[in-house]
């Protein structure tokens, strides 16, 4: 998918990723840019952007004898999710509309 | 380029940033670099090093910290203050808070005055409601018990004025030397 990398989207996935498992950097990176077209480089800065606004946290713990700093999601960052998913239906129903000639609301 | 030569260069990009924000990206691919099967992948999936510092510096120059707004706020006094036409200003407002803190000293010692008074008096009537012990009971207790309420409301307005005075010069002494060691620290 190419015409939909904002920031807001990209946000709403890291978020929605980390909605049921923590993950590691890594496994994060690929979670996401397996599914939206972005850059692996481009995930640090989301990652640290909404750790700043306590939308997650983290946390290290030892693997193989080295340390992987896991991310997990705040309660906030669950509030925010939620809302993100009810733009994105809004979003996704307006567009549906004038893409597919196809609404729900009529 | 191997992993080495890449956080190599990573590092010298990153360089101004500050400590805590530096260490964590660091921190981040050298990790990404442990979990990645093939080096080589991962380097030709990240871009170069320079393009990921790149990125890093734009997100990081653009999320305010905690603190901006704050040392912001006190650039703009300092400012204010350090221009010529301000100087007349900053005369103006010293005299006014001198003028309103004189002005509270006396209203604070007229209370006391008033206070001691009144407290001088309740000890008396006290004392002179005793001379009709033998006359009218009543007007005894009468007397005796308007003397002890006055003798409390004087003790009362004494100790209040003397806190607040106490707690005033105290405060002003305390604003006046974080002042000066402001002013003197710039």
């Amino acid at each position: 998918m190419n015409f939909l990398t904002t920031a807001a989207l990209l946000d709403a996935c890291v978020l929605a990723a980390l909605k049921n498992e923590d993950a590691y950097g890594y496994l994060l990176t690929q979670k996401v840019s397996d599914v939206i077209q972005v850059s692996e480089s481009a995930l640090y800065p989301v990652l640290r952007r909404l750790q700043k606004g306590h939308l997650l946290e983290t946390y290290d713990q030892p693997f193989n004898g080295r340390n992987r700093r896991y991310y997990r999601i705040t309660q906030s960052g669950r509030k925010l999710l939620e809302q993100y998913r009810n733009d994105w239906r809004d979003c996704k129903t307006k567009l549906d509309f004038i893409l597919e000639g196809t609404s729900d609301h009529e | 380029m191997n992993k080495n030569e890449f956080m190599q260069r990573l590092r010298k990009r990153l360089a101004r940033l500050p400590h805590d924000e530096y260490n964590d990206a660091v921190e981040y691919y050298e990790q990404y670099f442990a979990e990645a099967e093939d080096e080589q992948v991962a380097i030709r999936q990240l871009g170069s090093p320079d393009a990921v510092a790149a990125k890093i510096l734009a997100d990081y120059a653009d999320t305010p910290t905690d603190n901006t707004d704050w040392k912001k706020l006190w650039i703009v006094i300092c400012a204010i203050f350090a221009a010529p036409i301000a100087l007349p200003v900053a005369i103006a407002l010293v005299v006014t808070i001198v003028s309103l803190g004189v002005s509270l000293l006396a209203v604070s010692f007229s209370v006391m005055a008033a206070g001691v008074v009144v407290f001088i008096s309740g000890i008396a009537a006290t004392l002179l409601s005793f001379f009709f012990i033998a006359e009218s009971i009543p007007t005894m207790l009468l007397l005796m018990g308007c003397g002890l309420v006055c003798t409390s409301i004087g003790l009362i307005m004494i100790y209040s004025t003397v806190w607040l005075v106490k707690k005033c010069v105290l405060g002003s002494i305390k604003l006046v030397g974080n002042l000066l060691r402001r002013s003197s620290a710039k």
